[in-house]
């Protein structure tokens, strides 16, 4: 009901055009709350233990319980120096509170969502509308910078989200730390992208420069950098302009489908690597930058070298470097030596090359000639590996990471006929008759330290159960000829073959 | 903390500067993909199992140094378990470790979305060794306990005959090795223990940003119905006890009754412990308990509580040994309740009503597992609602750990994350989501998404907007929430 309210807001705080805001806030926050709604019944049910023949007795079974009272946060500046929050919920505040709030909602769980100040005009409309549509005794908003966000760490909770950086990361883990407070970590990483020149060029140029610019590249699953052979490097740079120029027909200053940086102090980050870049600069550049307006144009960058600027850390802006190598493998290898980012990218036709690259490397996903989508797409897990966080939400995985499963068993009181020995006083048989429920093991491999071996005797039990199924197959069969018209029980041949031994089975 | 006297030459600790060395190798193989094929796992795994279960006699004999164990509840109560949940894990991984695609969704299906679940990297577990960190994919290093030093060394020595000593290996010592091993980065660690020292794993891996599984303990309250059979009570509550002399994280911390059926559980108690331990517990094979800190312990809070001794009460402070000391008309404040106990004393709390017993437990932190024996299915259903713990078990205890296809896990204080089975492959992989884009998608469907937005593609976007059910359904809203879309 108030989406315009949310879009102007949005507006205000991010220059950011309706389109952008109704496909990545609105349909995704949306989504994930209807998604919830209709399924919470489904989830939350008991869910039996997978039927093992010799505990079924016990009832064993899962129960989904809520873990409690939790907390969303976004990011806030834990110092002057890190003013460059790199953060998505600063910018896509929706999606990363109170799509994630749908989750925890299912599970159960009573939920504080700490919003940032640095969209003030966003974080005042959603502190207004949530008296008058949530319960205000389980569902609450809270506001504030530095000193609020300290308190509401210094207190327990029984599991906390968070999205934003890894600096502010370790702080919340650690102070999650103290009070034993399970947490998943949304955090950002040097997403590559592995462009094999063989795919289309064009098709490859708009979608890269689709998920680079897209909130001015202040999106964690924005692509950061490009690996191309250097000979394919100029092809590129040309499909890259063509599209760059259908973006912007009429300049990328005059556009209106481009949004603002979230602040000044992201400018000056932004403007301080860009300056210092070895590379050629062959869209955009700092001609047209406005620092009061908080506007950076989209830059395209080419021959950027390993130990440029712009590979120093996460660029979170609209700058998208190229960075030629010899071979995509060179492009791997640098990538596997620095921490797992949250989504790698490769543009392939190849399907062997395909499979390697998503082999060979360690992300949080990885998406395959297109960039960011996996977020939106239902039933897939959005979460990092290594620094780039840990969880993982979305659908039934927000519900899993806010419900406890607990396990039970109800155990009648007839099973201590079977499981008598486990009573003292311990005897001898009480030890053979624990052999019965071990399991079968096979003979491993002969090899060091391992004698080539017959496969260990089975437990009673456990054989029985196959001696079972192998009579029910037996008699199948025989029934299943008998009903297909053939005479007798038995295979003529069978009949034959025990006569010649003096065996008479004729019915 | 120095070795227990008298086996200072059994376990050898691993030298401090040699632990980043080995954190280093086992990254260096895991990277070269040494564990990426099953069949390599499966091998591997296979070879574990047969570890332990080609040396049950060894085993044996080192818990019988360490803590007095009898082979009963060696081989029954722990290496069986353990071979089975490894043969559980080598029999079902190969299905789990397979690409999931999630359900067909018409928007969507053309993205071909697929969730792999890859390794994180090298595993720390520190307690136990663990078996999925083998079927993941994931290096290991096993930081095992100093307390029990003949289990640790048995284990340490067996280790490199039988798997690959480039991707799992065992680090031993005290609090300066640990404290080394956890200033490392680790893509996972698993710790089972006290809370206490789960904090200092927690925060320790905070720093590096390590996601951590926490099997910690707690005060498992038992809630005991009187017109329950008290004598099945007492058997399998007396057996929960005993087992390791009451060191489980999951054995029976103390018994909630009523008033007036307190003397009938008694009863029922003296009669069990004198068909368990017919000639007297000192001449049982009672495990002792594990380091004098603890004996200390337990011995000064059989000496300190104001409840009423029933049966046991024996000690030996020689062998670090008590006797399973069943307690009756202990209060509730009383200093056996105060904190987990981890040993032979089994305290029964006689209650007005059940809704004492709950508050009490609600108003302390989440126990590992409640634990109610009752027939009555509404008195079952009132213990479960009423109460937050990592495991709810009607009518016995312990053997929740060992059924396979069941999470083990705490809340709260009593840990999180998830261990055993399906849960631990979950827990050591990581889910990484896959989709690829075909050309098509941005002429037919995603065309709205470049730039220059205009009006039309506002109207093009908004269509991927669900339908959202209204607030107050009508009939109206209800048939057309039928539609597919």
């Amino acid at each position: 009901e108030n989406s315009k309210r949310f879009e102007d807001a949005l507006a205000v705080d991010l220059g950011r055009h309706t389109v952008e805001t109704r496909v990545s806030e609105f349909t995704g926050t949306l989504g994930e709350i209807v998604e919830a709604y209709h399924n919470v019944a489904k989830w939350s049910k008991p869910q039996a233990a997978p039927f093992d023949i010799q505990w079924f007795p016990l009832r064993p079974k899962i129960y989904k319980s809520p873990k409690g009272v939790v907390l969303i946060i976004g990011p806030f500046n834990a110092s002057p120096r890190i003013s460059f929050a790199t953060t998505e919920e600063l910018t896509y505040p929706l999606v990363c509170t109170i799509a994630i709030m749908a989750g925890a909602i299912a599970a159960g769980c009573a939920c504080v969502i700490k919003m940032s100040e640095h969209i003030p005009t966003v974080s005042g409309l959603i502190a207004e509308l949530f008296p008058k549509y949530m319960d205000q005794d389980l569902f609450q908003v809270i506001n504030g910078g530095v000193p609020e966000t300290s308190k509401v760490l210094e207190l327990q909770w029984d599991h906390i989200v968070f999205t934003g950086s890894t600096t502010v990361g370790k702080i919340v883990a650690s102070a999650a730390a103290k009070h034993l407070t399970p947490v998943t970590l949304e955090l950002g990483g040097q997403n590559p992208v592995f462009l094999d020149p063989s795919y289309d060029l064009d098709v490859a140029a708009r979608r890269l420069l689709w998920g680079r610019f897209m909130n001015v590249g202040q999106v964690c699953l924005s692509p950061n950098h490009i690996f191309i052979p250097a000979s394919a490097q100029d092809k590129l740079v040309e499909a890259l302009s063509r599209a760059y120029d259908s973006f912007y027909p009429e300049g990328a200053a005059n556009s209106d489908s481009l949004s603002r940086l979230v602040s000044t102090g992201a400018f000056d980050r932004l403007q301080g690597v860009l300056e210092k870049t070895r590379g050629t600069i062959v869209k955009g550049g700092l001609a047209e930058a406005d620092r009061e307006g908080r506007f950076f144009p989209p830059t395209i960058v080419k021959d950027v070298k390993e130990g440029d600027s712009l590979l120093d850390a996460e660029l979170f802006g609209p700058i998208l470097p190229i960075v030629p190598v010899k071979d995509l493998q060179e492009g791997i290898d640098y990538t596997n030596a620095r921490p797992h980012p949250l989504a790698a990218y490769v543009f392939t036709d190849d399907a062997k090359f395909k499979k390697y690259v998503i082999d060979n490397t360690q992300s949080g996903a990885i998406d395959v000639n297109d960039v960011c989508v996996h977020m939106t797409v239902p039933g897939l897990p959005f979460g990092g590996v290594g620094t780039s966080g840990y969880g993982a939400h979305t659908g039934k995985f927000s519900f899993d990471t806010f419900t406890h499963h607990r396990s039970s068993v109800d155990s009648p009181a007839w099973v201590d006929k079977i499981l008598n020995f486990r009573f003292p006083p311990y005897t001898d048989k009480g030890l053979k008759q624990s052999q019965l429920i071990a399991a079968k093991i096979p003979a491993p491999r002969p090899g060091p330290g391992i004698v080539p071996a017959k496969a260990q005797k089975s437990g009673l039990l456990v054989s029985a159960q196959s001696v079972a199924v192998a009579l029910g197959v037996l008699i199948f069969a025989l029934g299943l000829r008998r009903a297909l018209g053939y005479d007798g029980w038995l295979p003529p041949t069978l009949v034959a073959l025990a006569g010649r031994f003096g065996v008479s089975l004729s019915s | 903390m120095s070795p227990s006297k008298g086996t200072a030459s059994v376990l050898q600790y691993t030298p401090i500067d040699e632990i980043p060395k080995i954190r280093e190798h086992l990254k260096a193989t895991y990277n070269s993909g040494r564990l990426l094929p099953l069949e390599y796992r499966k091998q591997q795994l296979l070879r574990l199992i047969h570890l332990v279960e080609g040396n049950y006699a060894r085993f044996e004999e080192a818990f019988k140094v360490d803590l007095g164990r009898h082979a009963v509840e060696v081989t029954g109560a722990e290496l069986n378990n353990t071979v089975m949940d490894l043969m559980y894990l080598h029999d079902n991984f190969e299905t789990w470790a397979k690409p999931e695609k999630p359900g067909f969704n018409l928007k969507f299906w053309a993205f071909g979305p697929v969730i792999r679940r890859v390794p994180k990297g090298v595993v720390l577990v520190v307690g136990p060794f663990n078996g999925g960190a083998i079927v993941t994919g994931n290096a290991c290093v096993v930081k095992m306990s100093e307390l029990t030093p003949n289990v640790s060394a048995t284990l340490t020595e067996l280790l490199p005959r039988y798997l690959d000593q480039d991707l799992f290996r065992v680090v031993n010592g005290g609090i300066p090795e640990t404290t080394a091993v956890l200033q490392l980065q680790w893509d996972h660690i698993v710790f089972t223990g006290s809370a206490a020292v789960g904090r200092i794993i927690a925060i320790a891996a905070a720093k590096h940003l390590t996601p951590t599984t926490l099997e910690l303990g707690g005060q498992c309250p038992v809630f005991c119905d009187p017109k329950m059979d008290m004598y099945l009570t007492a058997r399998r509550l007396l057996w929960a006890k005993a087992l390791n002399a009451g060191q489980t994280c999951t054995t029976v911390n103390h018994i909630f009754v009523p008033y007036e059926a307190q003397d009938a559980l008694v009863e029922a108690f003296t009669k069990v412990y004198k068909e368990f331990f017919p000639e007297g517990p000192e001449r049982a094979p009672i495990s002792t308990l594990v380091t004098d800190v603890a004996f200390k312990r337990i011995r000064g809070l059989s000496e300190k509580t104001k409840g009423e001794i029933v049966c046991g009460g024996q000690w030996d402070e020689g062998r670090r040994w008590m006797a399973p000391t069943i307690l009756k008309n202990v209060a509730l404040d009383d200093t056996v309740m105060e904190n987990e106990l981890f040993g032979p004393i089994l305290p029964i709390v006689p209650v007005r009503d059940f809704q004492d017993a709950i508050d009490w437990t609600n108003s302390r932190s989440h126990p590992l597992a409640v634990y109610a024996f009752t027939d009555d299915a509404k008195f079952k259903e009132y213990g479960k609602s009423n109460t937050h713990s990592g495991q709810f078990v009607v009518n016995d205890t312990t053997l929740q750990t060992i059924i396979p296809g069941l999470p083990f896990g705490g809340v709260g204080e009593s840990g999180y994350g998830m261990v055993k089975g399906r849960y631990i492959f979950d827990t050591l992989s990581h889910m990484r989501a896959t989709c690829e884009s075909p050309w098509f998608v941005d002429s037919m469907v995603l065309g709205w998404r470049f730039p220059p937005y205009t009006d039309a593609k506002v109207k093009q976007a908004a269509a991927l907007k669900p339908r959202v059910p209204p607030l107050n359904p009508s009939w109206g809203s209800m048939l057309r929430s039928w539609m597919p879309f």
